[in-house]
C-alpha cells in the first residue's frame, strides 16, 4: 500500500504499462486518466457492490406485479419478446 | 426434467436449455444453473430461474426493446469467460427490479447477463460505462419510444 501527494496534472506510474494521471482537482472531486493495456479491467471500486445490491433487490421482486394493469399496458407497447436463443 | 420453484411450482424444463454461470449472478455466486422461462408470449418479461434453489429467480428482459442504442463493451476477460468465438452468439438481457410502485420498474444496464448460445455459459458482466445505471427506469422507457419511434 502506499500514499502519495499528487498536483493537479501530475502522473503516477503503477507497474511498466499503467499510468494514472490527475487531470483536475476540483473541491469534493478529481478527475483521473488512467492509461492500461485493454486486458487490465479499470472500474469504480463501487461498481460490484451496486450490481450487487440490484441483484437482491431484483431477487426480492414480487412477480406478480408483472400482472398488474400498469406494466400489462405499459408493455403492449414495446411487444413481445423475439429469440431466446 | 421437473424443477421445483416457489412462485410457479413444479415446472418442467428441457435440460439442454440450462444455462451455466461459473461465477454465478453477483451477490449470489453460490447458484450456478439457471434456465430461462418465458412468462407469456405476449410479455417482453422471461423468468431466470435458478434450477437449484426453488426460491431463486429474476425477471429479465431484452434491453434492445427498452433502449434501442444499447452498447454492451465486453472486455477480453469477459469473451474469455464465455469462451465466446463469434460475438454473434452472445445474448444479452438485463435484469429488472419491480417494486411495489410498479411505475418505479427499473433495469439494470449497468450490469447486463450475457449468454453464449453456443455453449449455454453465461455471465452477468460489470459495464464500465458510466451513461448506463443500474437502475433504470423502464416506464420512462417506454415513454420515451412512444415519443420517438
Amino acid at each position: 500500500m502506499l500514499v502519495l501527494k499528487r498536483k493537479e496534472g501530475q502522473v503516477i506510474e503503477v507497474g511498466n504499462d499503467i499510468k494514472i494521471i490527475l487531470k483536475e482537482i476540483r473541491k469534493g472531486h478529481v478527475k483521473v486518466m488512467i492509461s492500461a493495456p485493454d486486458d487490465v479491467r479499470i472500474r469504480r471500486a463501487e461498481s460490484e457492490k451496486e450490481i450487487k445490491l440490484e441483484n437482491k433487490r431484483a431477487a426480492a421482486s414480487d412477480f406478480n406485479l408483472l400482472e398488474s394493469p400498469l406494466i400489462k399496458s405499459a408493455v403492449e407497447k414495446v411487444g413481445a419478446e423475439g429469440d431466446l436463443g | 426434467m421437473k424443477i421445483k420453484t416457489s412462485r410457479f411450482g413444479e415446472i418442467e424444463i428441457d435440460k439442454d436449455s440450462i444455462v451455466t454461470m461459473p461465477d454465478g449472478m453477483l451477490g449470489f455466486s453460490e447458484i450456478k444453473q439457471y434456465v430461462l422461462v418465458k412468462h407469456d408470449e405476449k410479455s417482453p418479461f422471461i423468468w431466470y430461474q435458478a434450477v437449484e434453489e426453488p426460491g431463486l429467480a429474476f425477471v429479465i428482459t431484452d434491453p434492445f426493446a427498452f433502449f434501442p442504442d444499447y452498447e454492451v463493451g465486453l472486455t477480453q476477460e469477459d469473451l474469455d469467460a464465455l469462451d465466446c468465438h463469434d460475438t454473434r452468439d452472445l445474448a444479452v438481457f438485463v435484469v429488472v427490479v419491480i417494486p411495489e410502485n410498479a411505475e418505479q420498474m427499473t433495469a439494470n444496464l449497468r450490469g447486463p447477463i450475457v449468454i453464449n448460445t453456443a455453449n449455454r455459459i453465461a455471465r452477468q458482466v460489470v459495464l464500465t460505462d458510466e451513461r448506463y445505471s443500474p437502475n433504470q427506469s423502464l416506464i420512462q422507457a417506454i415513454k420515451d419510444l412512444a415519443k420517438n419511434p
